[in-house]
């Protein structure tokens, strides 16, 4: 039975991007008489070495001197179990940069470092509540002060 | 003495630039003494603040940061027990047990003086050998070129313990990522529909975001409670007379350290771990008492700090020479330098003569103000190597943020930094290593331009294998190839035999 492994995941995932890139390059300007490779002949030398080495990888992993793995979705699920704070510190950071152009960067900023502290730390004691408290006010500050009047690059 | 140093002296010997570089030096420091926290990390931290900065000043700081990180992976060995950074493994083997025997002050002490002989040393080298390798590269055509590219990429690659392939694969997806947007033809490649990605990926967010969020969240899943070992007492205080003696006893080893340290961190793709161990390895084998190594003594330090700051020059020299970073803080330093307008190679060294003079005099620089901060600010140092992730992360996700729009002022350029975050993640679980990637990436722009312009100089793939140098360059990646594979299958039956 095929049991979907890291390797084979990642070897299937690398395929999948070198046909989309592949059909993509389709639509590159063809090779013209002052051009011979064309635009086109790069990408798909890197992408025809690249396929290949992923077809290895592919089938060394049936092969029974393979490393052992274990099958990649039990092991994706167990993980996010035990490790919830990964994924949503993701999507906290989508987050951020998705408000950052509604709300500007102190407020967004502000926001981010509130909800990541809350997440990883919990406020568990009045020393971290603290400390979280001070770097929610003063990072966003400090960053937002340096790059605007010293650097003179203007943020959101 | 040439006229560009005296040049790059004068400029770096500037209040404005000494300051930088001892900020440089003191955030290096404190990147490095934090456990996980790396002294890439540091780097790529420190970047953003450089970009209003002209050349010599933003790489002064960058330098600073450098040299800092490097010899900053000490305090954490020391105190905690905990390497600071990979390259400061074997500096716990004995830093940790001295400290436990009461004498924190004398293996820090003796870690600074070693990370300050090793720096100059690599120094020295950099300044011999850069030049003279620059000169010899001066002769390669693009073909040379881009067999040296190839070389480094499936060098660095076969270095993946166990992973060559993925490794190989993550270097032809570093190559392709630069192969976004419009070309040297100014034809449109690819751009899946977002007008922003014509002009391509910027290569910054694309490094943070591969590099950095694998590194952050890598951390908060894998040490949430903070260091397992006891701290030892932080009441440090050096004994200097000690220490003077006991580098007076270990002359030989600082040579023997830093020039290993050095040549190592010239390879492609070893850098400061490999230096480390290799270091560590010679000195025990040349001790007059190998079994005394592990137990708290000054050769066993001086071996692992000698040799992973002796990294930060060496690993200076096949960059500047010939455009090829040697590990992964030196490709993100690399990147610094294509920022500023700057392209390593051997061109650098007449076009940009002034500016390689001041990575010179910003390392030398540098190494005295690592010796004073260290000694000056050790204790407070420790107890920054305390700090946790969990209240680190965020405070580094939001500089990276501000770094990548900074860039460009383009709100885009932090969606990649994202979407490159999520894929690193991912492919860091994967078990792929992440620095062929990084390097494909920083090296890609440059790959493709050799290869056409030798493409366009002769039309046979021929040449490649004709030319005696790029010959050898490519019989050298096939040779690390196959030996990698030759290893790996080893491996595999000394594992099945037992």
């Amino acid at each position: 039975m095929f049991t979907l492994t890291k390797d084979r995941a990642f070897a299937l995932a690398v395929l999948a991007l070198v046909a989309t890139m592949y059909v993509a390059s389709l639509d590159i300007r063809p090779a013209t008489s002052w051009q011979p490779y064309g635009s086109a002949f790069y990408p798909r030398l890197l992408l025809g070495v690249v396929g290949l080495l992923a077809v290895l990888l592919l089938i060394r992993s049936f092969l029974p001197s393979a490393p052992v793995q274990t099958a990649m979705i039990p092991a994706l699920v167990a993980f996010v179990r035990t490790n919830p704070r990964v994924p949503a510190l993701f999507l906290v950071f989508a987050a951020y940069v998705a408000m950052m152009p509604v709300t500007g960067y102190l407020l967004a900023t502000m926001g981010f470092l509130i909800l990541s502290f809350l997440l990883l730390s919990g406020f568990s004691s009045r020393r971290i509540a603290l400390v979280s408290l001070i770097l929610v006010i003063a990072v966003p500050l400090i960053v937002f002060f340096v790059f605007e009047n010293i650097l003179s690059i203007r943020l959101p | 003495m040439p006229q560009f140093f005296l040049e790059a002296f004068g400029q770096v010997m500037s209040l404005h630039v000494i300051g930088l570089i001892a900020l440089g030096v003191v955030l290096g420091i404190i990147g490095g003494s934090i456990p996980g926290f790396t002294v890439t990390m540091a780097i790529l931290v420190v970047f953003p603040f450089t970009f209003a900065m002209d050349p010599v000043a933003g790489v002064s700081l960058m330098v600073g940061v450098f040299v800092g990180g490097y010899s900053g992976g000490l305090v954490s060995g020391v105190m905690l027990g905990i390497p600071g950074t990979p390259s400061s493994i074997t500096t716990v083997y004995d830093g940790y047990p001295m400290a436990q025997k009461g004498e924190p002050g004398r293996a820090l002490g003796i870690g600074i003086l070693a990370s300050f002989f090793g720096t100059i040393i690599s120094v020295a080298l950099l300044v011999v050998l850069g030049p003279l390798i620059a000169q010899f590269s001066m002769n390669f055509r693009p073909w040379e070129i881009t067999a040296l590219i190839v070389f480094a990429l499936t060098l660095v690659a076969s270095l993946s313990a166990g992973a060559m392939l993925k490794g190989l694969i993550a270097a032809g997806l570093g190559l392709l990522v630069t192969t976004v947007g419009y070309d040297r033809n100014s034809n449109l490649r690819f751009d899946f529909g977002f007008t922003s990605l014509e002009s391509g990926l910027q290569v910054l967010p694309v490094l943070v975001g591969v590099f950095a969020f694998s590194q952050l969240l890598g951390n908060l899943e894998e040490k949430p409670s903070g260091p397992a070992n006891d701290p030892v007492n932080r009441s440090v205080s050096i004994p200097y007379g000690l220490i003077l003696r006991d580098m007076a006893g270990q002359k030989f080893n600082i040579l023997r350290s830093s020039l290993i340290g050095a040549l190592v961190g010239a390879l492609p793709g070893t850098g400061g771990t490999v230096a480390n161990f290799v270091s560590y390895d010679q000195a025990k084998k040349m001790a007059r008492r190998p079994e005394e190594f592990g137990t708290g003594i000054p050769g066993g330090i001086v071996a692992s700090e000698a040799s992973n700051s002796a990294v930060a020059g060496g690993a200076f020299i096949p960059t500047l020479a010939l455009g090829i970073p040697g590990d992964l803080p030196m490709a993100i330093m690399m990147g610094v330098l294509i920022l500023h307008g700057i392209n390593p190679g051997p061109l650098m060294f007449e076009e940009n003569a002034v500016l390689v003079g001041s990575i010179y005099v910003s390392l030398l620089v540098a190494a005295v103000v690592m010796v004073l901060a260290n000694f000056a600010l050790v204790r407070w140092f420790a107890k920054i190597s305390l700090i946790p992730q969990r209240i680190l992360a965020p405070v580094v996700l939001v500089l990276c943020a501000v770094g990548s729009f900074a860039l460009n002022n383009n709100l885009f350029d932090v969606w990649v930094l994202f979407g490159f975050g999520v894929v690193g993640y991912l492919l860091w679980k994967a078990g792929v290593p992440l620095t062929p990637l990084i390097l494909g990436v920083v090296l890609g722009e440059n790959f493709e331009a050799q290869l056409f312009r030798a493409l366009e100089l002769d039309d046979s793939w021929l040449t490649f294998v004709t030319r005696p140098i790029s010959a050898t360059l490519l019989a050298l990646a096939v040779l690390s190839v196959v030996v990698a594979v030759m290893q790996n299958r080893r491996g595999a039956r000394e594992a099945v035999k037992e």
